[in-house]
């Protein structure tokens, strides 16, 4: 194997344990973990400007979560 | 929907309460929505789409979907709507308030802190009382946060004055600041002694504090004080000095600061000089043209920015004056200022002033950590500065300037540009990279790039043709004008306009191509083999698979790119092509030969493998 395809194969393979971890931190919580009197489980993100926050930051305040869309 | 949530947003403004959205749309179209229904609540934007991994994560499948969550983090409720959300939300704050309330005399400090910081900055007075007994706890992090809640809480401070007066002299110096805070703005006249007394802390912060209480409380007494603090090292300390001694004003206010400002260059004067003429002093108004010819370019800079604070004040000499700076920000507050002036004197001298920015910050774009800056600078300038831009490209030699500056120009999208870029396409001593860089400024001209082309493609020099067959391809236009350009450069006497033209033809599906691109991977132009190759691969018959592997065996480090373009063709002939590397190549070719082989789906290639002796392995 020439050596180019040699560090090729490498970052594929790199690439693909990158996705495998992207994947686990955005694992699906068991309906059981959503029901009513469950701690609501975190969620950090960015708003549409990209900036930064986090359900926990709200803390101390009755929250509405509103999955929505512009439709 | 948006009409129920927009009042339950309002109607809860001071409450301990969110609206938090999770939206699926992309980006452009969250921003009209915002914008179109006046949502003023935050959302957390999940990806640009209905699967994104917020809604994932929480298996949300219809939408909208619903959760109620209390302070504590807690869910409360489920897919509530209409009035049923607004009893769920109202019944958990009742809650909250009284949680709040409860945990205001909890054992711990933390949470008798907090209850007390939540009260107040949602603005529940009914908490007031008991907040204000917290101004004597034991922990200094409770008074604190106790002072900062009956701050924020606003008005009616009056019963609890005497409260924040002691807090005031807290040994702690955060409640000292949150007390001097809510006393000045409550206008307590009682505190002045208190306040006056503060300005003599060593804390810069409780001396901030101070001196912003003693200037909202307009006490006269303080201003000896503040005039001495006016010179402090600090910058915050004596800018506060200087802001209060504006606000008490009056006889004894005005002669201080003029008093100040007839000390020669007291580091402050541009401040100072605003204060006077916001006190009604017009004459202070003309330090600023002193000001405008500083020394210092941070006093011009100050300057420049207050001159839009002297309410009533002809600026507009001032600011033409502060267009000839030689300072770059003084300069660009001058512009902003002047922008969409119809005077012809002013349109000149922005003109001017444009010239000079542009030759101060196209150099800064050959360095890669001044790039930044100026490319946002020179986007500033507006789409006016675009064509003096296309002046700079021929004179800078740097490479990085060069692309930077056809980047910027492209960007700031004047549609006099292309035809100029088309003008200087045509000079033949252009580098190489300026050609590229106009080029792509070229690029831009929409329609008109094909017409641009035709105009280059006559040039006599084989180089502009090559632009103009560039341009061709970048554009992507399928127009027939374009197809009989291409087409009639395949004849070109040049060899590596012909393979260029050969290989915009193959994108088209142009058989005509064919020969030309054979022609092309056995020439000495490393570029021409390139696009010979590129243009071979688009076409799966024998002759083009025989051609590849003829370039490879001929021109080894061409191999990787040819065996790709084989294994991607995946033909029989493609196959017996990869064979022929099998066995004639050089030793990686072979071994990558050997991969495509077996990676490919064509009975042949087992065939070929067979052949080989490799079809076990």
């Amino acid at each position: 194997m020439s050596k180019l395809s040699r560090i090729g194969l490498l970052s594929l393979a790199a690439l693909l344990l990158t996705s495998a971890s992207a994947m686990a931190q955005a694992k699906k919580h068991s309906p059981a973990d959503l029901a009513v009197g469950k701690l609501a489980p975190e969620i950090s993100g960015v708003d549409v400007d990209g900036r930064k926050f986090k359900l926990s930051d709200y803390r101390g305040k009755v929250v509405v979560l509103d999955f929505w869309g512009d439709w | 929907m948006y009409p129920h949530e927009r009042s339950l947003v309002k109607r809860l403004a001071n409450q301990p309460f969110v609206l938090i959205g999770i939206n699926s749309d992309p980006k452009a179209r969250l921003r009209t929505a915002m914008k179109a229904n006046n949502i003023t609540w935050r959302s957390f934007w999940d990806g640009g789409r209905t699967g994104g991994p917020i809604a994932s994560a929480w298996g949300v499948r219809g939408w909208p979907t619903i959760y109620v969550v209390d302070d504590r983090g807690v869910i409360r409720y489920k897919n509530v709507r209409g009035p049923a959300m607004d009893t769920a939300v109202d019944t958990l704050l009742a809650k909250t308030s009284s949680n709040l309330t409860e945990s205001l005399s909890s054992v711990k400090p933390q949470e008798r802190g907090m209850a007390a910081y939540y009260l107040g900055s949602s603005g529940v007075k009914g908490a007031r009382g008991a907040i204000a007994n917290l101004l004597e706890d034991s922990d200094p992090v409770v008074r604190q946060r106790a002072a900062t809640a009956l701050a924020l809480l606003g008005e009616e401070t009056g019963p609890l004055l005497e409260s924040l007066r002691r807090a005031a002299t807290d040994k702690n110096s955060a409640v000292r600041v949150a007390s001097l805070g809510a006393l000045g703005r409550a206008g307590d006249s009682g505190a002045t002694e208190i306040v006056v007394e503060a300005l003599s802390a060593e804390d810069p912060a409780v001396l901030v504090a101070a001196i912003g209480a003693v200037g909202e409380l307009k006490a006269a007494k303080a201003v000896g004080r503040l005039e001495s603090l006016s010179v402090h090292k600090q910058a915050e300390v004596s800018d506060a000095a200087i802001t209060s001694l504006g606000l008490i004003g009056g006889k004894s206010g005005t002669a201080a600061l003029k008093a100040l400002l007839s000390k020669p260059m007291h580091p402050a004067r541009v401040r100072i000089a605003a204060a006077l003429f916001g006190l009604g002093d017009a004459a202070s108004g003309k330090a600023f043209e002193l000001f405008l010819s500083d020394e210092s370019a941070s006093v011009r800079r100050e300057a420049v920015v207050a001159l839009s604070s002297l309410k009533g004040f002809e600026t507009r000499s001032l600011y033409l004056k502060a267009l000839e700076d030689t300072d770059l920000e003084v300069r660009n507050v001058a512009r902003k200022a002047l922008a969409g002036s119809k005077d012809a004197e002013v349109l000149e001298a922005m003109e001017l002033a444009m010239a000079k920015d542009v030759e101060d910050l196209v150099p800064q774009l050959a360095s890669r950590t001044t790039a930044a800056a100026a490319t946002t600078q020179l986007q500033s300038l507006g789409p006016a500065a675009a064509p003096l831009l296309m002046k700079q490209m021929g004179k800078t030699k740097s490479l990085q300037a060069q692309f930077g500056l056809a980047r910027v120009i492209t960007d700031l999208k004047n549609p006099k540009v292309a035809p100029l870029a088309a003008e200087e396409l045509k000079n033949v001593e252009l580098s190489r990279n300026a050609r590229f860089a106009f080029e792509q400024i070229a690029s831009t001209a929409g329609k008109d790039v094909v017409r641009i082309a035709q105009g280059l493609l006559k040039a006599e020099s084989s180089e502009v043709r090559q632009s103009g067959l560039r341009l061709l391809l970048r554009s992507g236009s399928k127009s027939q004008a374009a197809g009989l350009a291409l087409e009639s450069a395949l004849k070109d006497t040049a060899s590596e306009v012909r393979v260029l033209a050969a290989y915009a033809l193959s994108q088209r599906g142009n058989k005509a191509a064919l020969p030309v691109l054979i022609e092309g991977t056995k020439s000495a132009d490393r570029l021409s083999q390139q696009y010979g190759m590129f243009g071979l691969a688009l076409f799966k018959t024998k002759a083009s698979s025989a051609a590849i592997a003829d370039a490879i065996l001929k021109t080894p480090q061409l191999g990787r790119l040819g065996i790709q373009s084989l294994q991607r063709q995946g033909t029989a002939d493609a196959a017996r092509s990869l064979g022929r590397v099998l066995s004639e190549g050089t030793a990686s070719n072979k071994a990558a030969a050997l991969q495509a082989l077996r990676r490919m789906k064509v009975p042949e290639a087992k065939a070929v493998l067979r052949a080989a002796g490799k079809s076990t392995t």
